[in-house]
């Protein structure tokens, strides 16, 4: 796959880049329905990552060989998948994924991408420029609807009634850990996960060494993981759900 | 095909980016090795899960202790 190299060089129109996305878009990049935003994907092969000749994809992506556009597709549809239903969202993804496939190849064709080992970075680049665009047009869609300029939230948040009662257990346990500390550790983890305040922040604040700061948060990681496994082994085996918790709904 | 790494970023610096107190230059390597790094997406999104977890029951806690119970239903709306 990744090393073959030959074919015959054409000339690509954006018509041929878009008809290839659309055809190798449908076997890699799954739809909103798939049932977890990370798939099994323990039956494909693995490449280490210094083995990847980014140079040769490159040049075969370059080339118009069908062989660059499958490669390109198998190691990132993925990851834009995740990065671009993480920051905004599941709701129209397949398009956005296309687009963001679209901009990557067009650049390549033309030559944009002079150095094809800083390939990631270039994928990167612009999946989140693809991010800042639609978080741009959506602000400015609801600016002019609404007339409101804050609390603006792109991501989709929505989640199913049994994915809102799985996550509404999780936030259980979590608040039967959370009553299981002093005042003080609460008031650490608090400072941690909602204030986002940096760990060197809390230490220097509350007179922590780092060493205590790591333990607190791995104790409660734990006892929220003991709960949970214990509350699913007190279920009766007939109503444990197929379906677990959201794997799209980070928000 | 999936790539691998040699090494992999702890599940700590990962809760970091996801609470956004990565610098951008590390932003930048871990944003690129996610691209490609499915082990790294799920611990990832366990840590997305579990932060919002812990926010969603310290809204719940401070909603049962509010002294303003008509704030509560919209607390836990929220925390949904």
């Amino acid at each position: 796959m990744l090393g073959s190299v030959g074919g015959i060089r054409k000339a690509f129109e954006e018509a041929d880049v878009q008809s290839l996305i659309a055809q190798f878009g449908a076997e890699f990049v799954r739809g909103p329905d798939a049932p977890g935003l990370l798939q099994d994907q323990s039956e494909e092969s693995d490449l280490v990552a210094s083995e990847v000749d980014w140079q040769n994809l490159v040049a075969r992506i370059h080339g118009g060989e069908d062989s660059g556009m499958e490669d390109l597709y198998s190691l990132f549809a993925r990851g834009i998948r995740f990065y671009l239903c993480r920051q905004l969202g599941p709701q129209e993804l397949d398009d956005k994924i296309h687009d963001t496939f679209l901009i990557v190849v067009q650049a390549i064709r033309k030559g944009d991408l002079r150095e094809p080992e800083r390939l990631m970075g270039f994928v990167r680049t612009v999946v989140r420029r693809q991010v800042a665009a639609h978080i741009d047009k959506v602000v400015h869609s609801r600016r002019e609807e609404l007339d409101l300029d804050v609390g603006v939230r792109v991501a989709d948040v929505r989640r199913n009634p049994e994915q809102s009662a799985a996550f509404q257990q999780k936030v259980e346990f979590m608040v039967s850990v959370l009553d299981g500390l002093s005042e003080r550790d609460r008031e650490i983890l608090s400072r941690f996960y909602l204030d986002e305040q940096s760990q060197e922040e809390i230490c220097d604040e509350m007179d922590l060494s780092e060493t205590q700061f790591r333990l607190l948060k791995s104790r409660a990681k734990a006892r929220f993981g003991e709960l949970g496994k214990r509350k699913l082994l007190q279920r009766p085996v007939g109503s444990i759900s197929m379906r677990t918790f959201t794997r799209c709904a980070h928000y | 095909m999936n790539v691998r790494f040699s090494s992999h970023f702890s599940q700590d610096f990962l809760e970091l980016y996801a609470l956004g107190l990565v610098s951008v230059h590390g932003c930048s390597d871990v944003e690129e090795h996610l691209l490609v790094c499915p082990q790294c997406q799920a611990q990832l999104e366990a840590a997305d899960a579990y932060i919002s977890v812990v926010r969603s029951a310290y809204i719940l806690i401070s909603a049962r202790s509010s002294s303003y119970p008509r704030m509560r239903p919209m607390l836990v709306a929220e925390s949904l």
